[in-house]
């Protein structure tokens, strides 16, 4: 049976269009109106509150607590500072990866990973012989995104303490509505946001208190359309979308690992062993096949192929999540995983897996488009990720 | 200044000694490390009771890997009991012989079609053990293989089964996977017979003679007997002890520094290879490689920091199934009870009889096995075990004061894991129970026991160091057996941690191979020594 979270008794009847659809088991909004435009707007120019309690949320504690998690992610946990947040992949013993998520240390000898897939059973196996308690929180925790440029002024509005000196990647406890929740500074949109965990008991409580205090600054409930594209603006790799956990992966080739999801700043060779370290040394030494890079489609071109057969061009307003080829001098060289029209950039932007040597950026390639049924290439570059990055994201 | 060493072997049992005497002759600094007083585990004599000495766990030596023990002298030196195995029962004792002819006249007595069909099974037993024997000779074929040595391996291999002849191929195939009762129930009628054979099959096995799979524990345990000849391959005159004090000689020659007492905590590993041994004493050896002979869950889950191992192999090396099943009770006897002579149909001298050399075997039929195993399935001991009687001192008269002897009684089904109870409340009602058994069957042996020593799973696992008192060292299986010994990933016996191999009865070729995984452990870290030079 689908699940619902906990917030929703409040989302389910501003679902305008019954745009459900499944998330790790849940039923979420892809947009609450009709389309998803509004929302996307919040993200950029006001506030948007995601519902994101589908995450799986694992609590972490006891002596061996940072040794666990050092051993499972590639990020060194053990220099971690209370209240810091890390994002991370995780790998497999042949350094493929497994999930992503973050790590947030809440306490002395107390954490919270968050994933997209559940990672209990890989948790306990990399627990073998350490003093850690695993905790599987998914349901009792719920999860809110609050993203965009007034979101920091929505929560100062509602939170107890302020969230001013709350700094990028960082988490805070914090009372809403008289419930204690946690802040993070965290999200998945590449703006200003924040991340809310919170009791599932609460969760309404808090739900309530933001929209009524967050409706002067534009607060509006956003569904995973208008999350698609932002995270696309932002060159977030999405787990099952743009690869595979290694897990599930039929074959070898289907398995990337985090240099060829270009994820390198966030594994660290030198910590101590963790998972998939041999095969990461051996991998940076010999430089990754692929590499996961930003692509943007040249207008002149795509518009052209539209104009050829009569018609204006068409763009994709929802983000697309297959594969599409890639081609450089005729050989197909890689393809994209996800697309979209950024409404903000006025571009056709995509995600994409080049191979060696066509991913470095502003190299010159071709994206297939499908016009009138038929396939065709517009001209498109190689860019690097994110396309968009503004300066509130961490200030 | 820290002592280095190119190679630190662990334990002291033969595939160890062996491991280090092969990389010290070609030119390695190896140093051998025992953690109790005496070399050998195992295969060293216990005294059990002042002036009763016996080692209950090596009954026979089993098959000495002819390479590994090539121009030892010592392992000559050894004694032929005949009849190998006396089954009790109903009906009077049922001697096998050496020779095929005899047993089959023996077997005439219950059943004519038994006594015509010995000869084919021993002939078969030979052969199918004969394949496996060459199974043995070099490390576990990949069913993956890419490298050119273990294609030619596997195409050696594909040369040695076809020429069983197409017969013969098929009653290999047959044989691996099915149960020690539907294969005897092909040749065989007599329960005697029949309940003998079983119990040699299902010998230290979690499983009955009806389970699949224990048709090749029988096999296994005949890899490397002289044909014809059921439950034995080598007891050497002086005691398994004896093999080991040869062995240490010859390591010692070859320039192999032995120690005892010195227990091994912590294999060091840096960057996924293994750095130093830390003792239990505090001091750190530093080494390029380790051997060890110590179990695989030992080796891999007790001595290395788990953050070195990939999750995937820790949960396969934690589901290893060791499950000790046999109790082993010493006894000091007064004299050889009559009985013992009787069955065996020798006169008893003072000081050793002949027919006691062999096994005594209480297992009167197949059912009467599986029903002593049933009990094992929900947890709790048989009420009526099947029993295996050794007098050592038969032997080795040195084993026990003159004119008295030494029985050992290998009892089984007793779980290691007890649905209730503690083994400490169990000892004594396996102990009574099992003498019960062999009173019935050799009256007046109780009267000749003067001390007792009874060692359960427990025990064994204390003293020994024997993991949940499986002296397997990982269950003799059809799916812990070969390139999946001890599991599928650790073939070969390299280590997923560099530098580290893994020998003894855990690995391949298994329990009652002695000196086959040393030798390959060796040549494989010769091996990695070289390419790293």
């Amino acid at each position: 049976m689908l699940k619902t979270t906990p917030f929703h008794v409040r989302t389910a009847p501003l679902v305008l269009g019954a745009t459900w659809r499944r998330w790790a088991g849940h039923a979420v909004a892809s947009a609450y109106d009709w389309t998803h435009e509004r929302e996307y707007a919040a993200v950029r120019n006001a506030a948007a509150l995601f519902d994101v309690s589908p995450l799986h949320k694992y609590q972490i504690a006891g002596r061996d607590a940072a040794r666990l998690l050092d051993r499972l992610v590639t990020r060194n946990v053990s220099t971690t500072q209370i209240g810091q947040v890390l994002y991370t992949p995780w790998c497999d013993a042949q350094g493929k990866t497994i999930d992503d998520g973050t790590i947030s240390r809440l306490g002395e000898r107390q954490y919270r990973l968050t994933a997209a897939e559940p990672n209990l059973r890989w948790l306990q196996q990399n627990a073998f012989g350490m003093e850690v308690e695993i905790g599987e929180v998914s349901d009792a925790v719920g999860a809110l995104a609050l993203q965009g440029p007034l979101s920091r002024a929505v929560l100062d509005a509602v939170a107890e303490q302020p969230v001013d000196g709350l700094k990028y990647f960082r988490v805070m406890r914090n009372r809403i509505a008289g419930v204690e929740v946690q802040i993070s500074r965290t999200g998945y949109t590449g703006d200003l946001g924040y991340e809310l965990w919170i009791p599932a008991q609460g969760a309404i409580a808090v739900w309530d208190a933001l929209i009524g205090r967050g409706a002067d600054y534009g607060i509006t409930p956003a569904g995973i359309w208008a999350l698609d594209v932002v995270r696309i603006e932002a060159g977030l790799v999405m787990l099952e979308v743009d690869y595979q956990s290694s897990q599930h992966a039929m074959i070898e080739s289907q398995k990337s690992s985090p240099y060829e999801l270009s994820l390198d700043w966030a594994v660290r060779l030198d910590k101590s062993a963790f998972n998939g370290q041999a095969a990461l040394r051996a991998e940076k030494a010999r430089g990754p096949a692929w590499r996961f890079v930003g692509v943007e489609v040249d207008w002149d071109s795509f518009e052209a192929l539209f104009r050829a057969v009569g018609l204006a061009p068409s763009l994709p307003t929802i983000a697309w999540r297959s594969s599409v080829p890639i081609y450089r001098g005729g050989a197909q060289v890689g393809y994209a995983s996800s697309g979209c029209w950024s409404p903000l950039l006025k571009k056709y932007l995509a995600l994409a897996h080049l191979e060696a040597p066509h991913f470095a950026a502003d190299t010159p390639v071709e994206i297939e488009v499908t016009v009138e049924h038929r396939r065709k290439r517009a001209n498109a570059w190689v860019r690097k990720l994110p396309f968009f990055d503004p300066e509130r994201k961490r200030a | 200044m820290s002592r280095s060493f190119d190679v630190v072997v662990l334990g002291s049992e033969p595939d160890a000694l062996v491991a280090a005497t092969g990389l010290a002759t070609s030119g390695v600094r190896v140093l051998l490390l025992e953690p109790g007083p005496d070399l050998g585990g195992i295969y060293r004599e216990i005294e059990f009771a002042p002036g009763w000495r016996a080692a209950p766990l090596v009954p026979d030596l089993g098959y000495l890997d002819p390479q590994a023990f090539r121009g030892m002298a010592e392992i000559h030196a050894s004694v032929a009991a005949d009849p190998t195995v006396i089954a009790l029962g109903e009906g009077g004792p049922l001697a096998l012989q050496r020779s095929a002819v005899e047993t089959a006249a023996a077997l005439r007595r219950l059943s004519a079609r038994d006594a015509e069909r010995w000869p084919k099974f021993v002939q078969q037993l030979a052969s199918l053990a004969g394949f496996l024997a060459t199974l043995f000779r070099d490390a576990a074929p990949r069913v993956d293989a890419r490298a050119i040595d273990e294609f030619l391996t596997l195409l050696r291999l594909g040369r040695q089964y076809r020429s069983l002849g197409r017969r013969g191929m098929v009653e290999l195939l047959r044989a691996l996977p099915i149960s020690a009762a539907d294969w005897l129930d092909d040749f065989f009628e007599s329960e005697p017979l029949k309940g003998a054979l079983a119990a040699l099959a299902v010998t230290d096995l979690c499983q009955g003679p009806m389970s699949g799979g224990t048709a090749l524990a029988f096999l296994h345990r005949h890899v490397g007997a002289a044909p014809g000849v059921i439950g034995e391959r080598l007891r050497l005159k002086a005691g398994p002890g004896a093999l080991i004090d040869a062995l240490a000689r010859r390591a010692r020659a070859a320039g192999v520094a032995i120690e005892t007492q010195g227990a091994v905590v912590e294999l060091s590993v840096r960057d996924g290879r293994i750095e130093s041994v830390a003792l239990a004493s505090g001091e750190a050896i530093a080494c390029r490689a380790v051997i060890s002979a110590l179990d695989p869950y030992q080796s891999l889950l007790g001595l290395i920091d788990p953050v070195h191992l990939d999750p995937v192999l820790i949960e396969a090396v934690r589901n290893i199934r060791f499950r000790g099943v046999t109790t082993k009770i010493l006894l000091a006897l007064d004299a050889l009870p009559d009985s013992v002579a009787a069955a065996t149909g020798a006169t008893p001298t003072p000081t050793a009889s002949a027919g006691a050399a062999g096994t005594m075997l209480i297992a009167p039929s197949i059912r009467y096995v599986e029903r002593a195993f049933d009990a094992t399935k929900y947890g709790r001991c048989s009420s009526e075990p099947f029993v295996m009687i050794h007098f050592p001192s038969a032997v080795h008269a040195g084993l026990a004061p003159p004119g008295k002897h030494v029985a050992v009684l290998h009892v089984q089904y007793t779980p290691y894991r007890l649905r209730e109870g503690e083994w400490g409340e169990l000892r004594d009602t396996v102990s009574e129970r099992a003498l019960r058994v062999v009173e019935a069957h050799l009256p007046g042996f109780t009267s000749r026991v003067r001390e007792r020593m009874v060692l359960s799973p427990v025990d064994l696992e204390s003293r020994f160091g024997l993991r949940e008192g499986a002296v397997s060292r990982g269950e003799l299986a059809l799916d812990q057996l070969l390139f999946m010994r001890p599991v599928p990933d650790l073939a070969g016996h390299a280590a997923p941690v560099a530098g580290l191999h893994l020998c003894g009865a855990g690995t391949h070729p298994g329990p009652g191979i002695v000196g086959a995984s040393g030798r390959m452990a060796a040549r494989a870290a010769l091996k990695e020594l070289r390419a790293r030079a």
